[in-house]
């Protein structure tokens, strides 16, 4: 069996994929999460089934990418059950998107999702009346707690018939437009009808041209004919408010079947609107979001310490014991600096990712983030900013390379093209082991600001609101200067208030941590472990210091070749070669500071951390700090606007299709990183500081 | 009889409900959403510094900007 999950955004579909297939596929309390189409298998009743989890739509006209994605999959693949997930609170809504479906003559179950929640504000919704009217199997269920699952797959396993097509009248003259199409262009009344929405769509998008190869390269189909997009085109323009009146009609015979079948229950104020009335005040609304948004870095900080101490004495007992049982000599060298050493200073970052992620997802399956893209508008608009741009951007504080593929689901392509091009400022999970090195090393970051927030925390916030204000400005001038356009709409919905679920959390820190364990324990490694011998080769003779050692190697002799370019940053030939290996993976960076140093002999087994380690290093010939809290300064800006990632450029050549774009990241953005560094060293040096 | 009076969405004071008389013929999304005329429209929530609105339409929560919702006009429910 070919089963597909389609419906509106947020109505819980991939909760329900998960449930039905076992999969772990990222679900959160906001429109949108889902950006492409997934798989999965199970089974209904005694048949073995292929289920397609959709990107959520609002009907089946393709607004985005994401949404064509959705389209193309319910008109070209022959699916032989397609489940319309319904959220049961927003039922109209819902029935618009299945007469849609109707229309198409697909075969049809319904699941109303949350019914219990339906259910425990006293409304109800008349099932048995909804099947007779709609003629398809309805399933009340619960997606989350698996409550009507088991029901959903018995029906779907039954349901083997398109149900009865469904249909709207209109008046008399738009009526003929439909048939007219439908007969020049060969197809049913509902695919006529479809035709005639979707070139609508297409037209708001491109103009409503009489072009109808970019009307038709704007759908997703192949089975439309010329002639029938010709005949759709001409009656656009004969009618230009006939898909207007086609989804007023639509929603009306929604809400006069909602009306027949859903019980109100009792009128009060719900728990969403008394909460929105303090989230959402004009005032206080902006003070509780930055307040929520500093305490995150703040806990970031300030409980993940403990966890960092623990994993420190970890690898430190570990080099120490390799070197207690191995003794001296290369190999012993590389596996307690290369391997444990290298590896093991970008795992203790560990707990921070965690916690960053856990705060992430308890705002995300709250529904706060939909209020912060509220409250945050009034800015992104002034930077010409598409309104849904604010959920890629946020994603980017995680990773830019689902964050970009998230701007799937801004329809127009020059607005989604800027998204894509400044997302990957907004600061990664990558960077805050450089940032939370740096911070811990060179400022002091347990101090605290006013005896309640700490200079750690603080300055962690400060460096991401800085990544927010950069991709603003990067937006506002590509927008002004390169990609100019109009300021996009913004119709976003908010969901209800939901309560995070604890073992959604925690899966989702798991899986953020493990691959983050897994990219240390692969391309960190290897890269740690060349680093390494680069660092260890040529052997130096007898007479020569280590520190000298250390610079005579190749990866010292290729530090020294790009100092001139970075002294002016405040940088030395360490710092070169770490910035050349986190070209790699940002991360590497740490491990790469912790070999360099390792190798100048301070890192034995009852060695100091590599946090104190860099505190107190020193230029062998001037007797100098090495790093400065300047210098630390510089190096965080640096980071926190540099293209340092492959698969971030990987990701926006692929969404792009094109070269061009991914270039003009690699470059404009490490150019503006060494220039931000020159003005921030530089100018503080100007100031006097150190 | 005296027609209700008419405003723009952007203009009606919190906690009103409305009905939309006329609404922009471009604009499908708004449209899928609800926003059409003849729907029942309340303004829930006001951004500052006259940013985006916040308003239920089809038992839904939306929020669109205020130079969208002068595009709409409507009258009390």
């Amino acid at each position: 069996m070919h089963v597909a999950l389609a419906g509106n955004p947020n109505s819980g579909k991939t909760t329900l994929f998960n449930g039905l297939t076992g999969l772990q596929q990222k679900v959160a309390n906001y429109a949108g999460v889902t950006v492409e189409r997934r798989e999965g298998r199970t089974r209904f009743g005694d048949r073995d089934a292929c289920v397609v989890d959709l990107p959520g739509a609002y009907s089946l006209l393709a607004h985005g990418e994401d949404e064509r994605i959705a389209l193309n999959a319910l008109l070209d693949e022959d699916f032989d059950v397609v489940v319309a997930v319904v959220d049961a609170m927003l039922l109209e809504r819902g029935l618009s998107y299945v007469f849609g479906l109707q229309e198409l003559g697909l075969t049809i179950v319904v699941a109303l999702n949350m019914f219990d929640e339906l259910e425990a504000s006293g409304a109800s919704i008349d099932i048995e009346h909804l099947e007779d009217e709609l003629c398809c199997p309805v399933v009340g269920l619960s997606a989350a707690s698996g409550a009507g699952v088991d029901l959903l797959k018995q029906r779907v396993a039954e349901a083997v018939s398109a149900s009865a097509s469904r249909r709207f009248e209109l008046d008399e003259g738009y009526e003929a437009a439909i048939g007219d199409v439908a007969e020049r262009g060969g197809l049913g009344d509902g695919e006529a009808i479809w035709l005639i929405g979707s070139l609508g769509v297409a037209g708001e998008e491109q103009g409503m041209s009489s072009d109808r190869s970019a009307g038709l390269h704007a759908l997703g189909p192949t089975w439309i004919q010329p002639e029938a997009a010709d005949a759709a085109l001409a009656k656009l323009r004969e009618y230009p408010e006939l898909p207007a009146s086609i989804i007023a009609a639509r929603q009306d015979s929604a809400d006069l079947l909602a009306d027949r079948v859903f019980k109100r229950g009792p009128t009060r104020v719900s728990f969403t609107d008394r909460v929105d009335a303090w989230l959402l005040h004009p005032v206080l609304g902006v003070v509780v979001f930055a307040t929520v948004m500093f305490l995150v870095f703040q806990s970031i900080f300030a409980w993940s310490d403990p966890g960092i101490a623990a994993i420190e004495s970890l690898v430190g007992g570990l080099q120490g014991g390799i070197r207690a049982a191995l003794g001296s000599g290369a190999l012993v060298d590389l596996l307690a600096d290369g391997v444990i050493g290298g590896v093991g200073n970008v795992i203790v970052f560990v707990p921070q990712i965690a916690f960053l992620f856990a705060l992430i997802a308890i705002l995300e399956d709250s529904g706060y983030l939909a209020r912060a893209a509220l409250l945050s508008d009034r800015i992104l608009a002034r930077a010409g900013l598409h309104g849904r741009a604010f959920v890629p951007l946020l994603s980017g504080f995680a990773c830019a390379v689902p964050a970009i593929m998230a701007t799937r689901s801004i329809r127009n392509s020059r607005d989604r093209l800027v998204t894509i091009l400044v997302t990957p400022l907004m600061s990664c999970s990558a960077r805050l082991p450089v940032y939370a090195l740096m911070i811990s090393a060179l400022f002091a970051s347990e101090a605290s600001v006013w005896g309640i927030f700490s200079v750690g925390g603080a300055m962690l916030f400060a460096l991401y609101a800085l990544s927010v204000v950069l991709a603003i400005v990067a937006a506002f001038v590509l927008k002004r200067f390169v990609l100019r356009g109009p300021t996009p709409q913004l119709v976003l919905e908010l969901p209800p208030y939901r309560r995070p679920q604890l073992r959604s959390i925690l899966r989702r820190v798991a899986e953020r941590c493990s691959l983050f364990i897994k990219q240390a324990g692969t391309v960190i490694l290897a890269i740690t472990i060349v680093l390494w011998a680069l660092l260890y080769f040529p052997q130096p003779n007898r007479e020569m210091s280590e520190t000298d050692a250390v610079e005579q190697s190749i990866a010292g002799t290729i530090g020294r070749t790009i100092e001139p370019v970075i002294a002016p940053l405040g940088y030395n030939w360490q710092i070169g070669v770490g910035l050349l290996a986190s070209f790699a993976a940002r991360e590497v960076f740490v491990s790469t500071m912790a070999l360099v140093h390792g190798h100048e002999g301070e890192a034995e087994a009852d060695d100091p951390t590599l946090r104190e380690t860099i505190r107190t290093a020193k230029d062998p010939r001037t007797g100098e700090p090495l790093y400065t809290p300047l210098v630390g300064l510089s190096l965080m800006v640096f980071f926190l606007v540099a293209m340092q990632c492959m698969s971030t450029l990987a990701v926006i050549r692929r969404e792009t299709r094109s070269w061009r774009w991914p270039l003009l990241a690699l470059v404009s953005m490490n150019a503006l990183a060494w220039i931000l560094a020159f003005v921030v060293y530089q100018g503080g040096r100007a100031l006097g500081w150190t | 009889m005296n027609a209700p009076p008419r405003l723009t969405l952007d203009r009606v004071p919190l906690g009103v409900r409305c009905r939309i008389v006329e609404a922009p013929v471009y604009g499908i999304r708004f449209q899928e959403l609800g926003m059409i005329p003849g729907r029942e429209v309340e303004v829930l929530r006001r951004g500052w510094w006259g940013g985006a609105l916040v308003v239920r339409v089809r038992g839904a929560r939306l929020c669109i900007r205020a130079r969208e919702a002068v595009r709409f006009t409507v009258e009390s429910a």
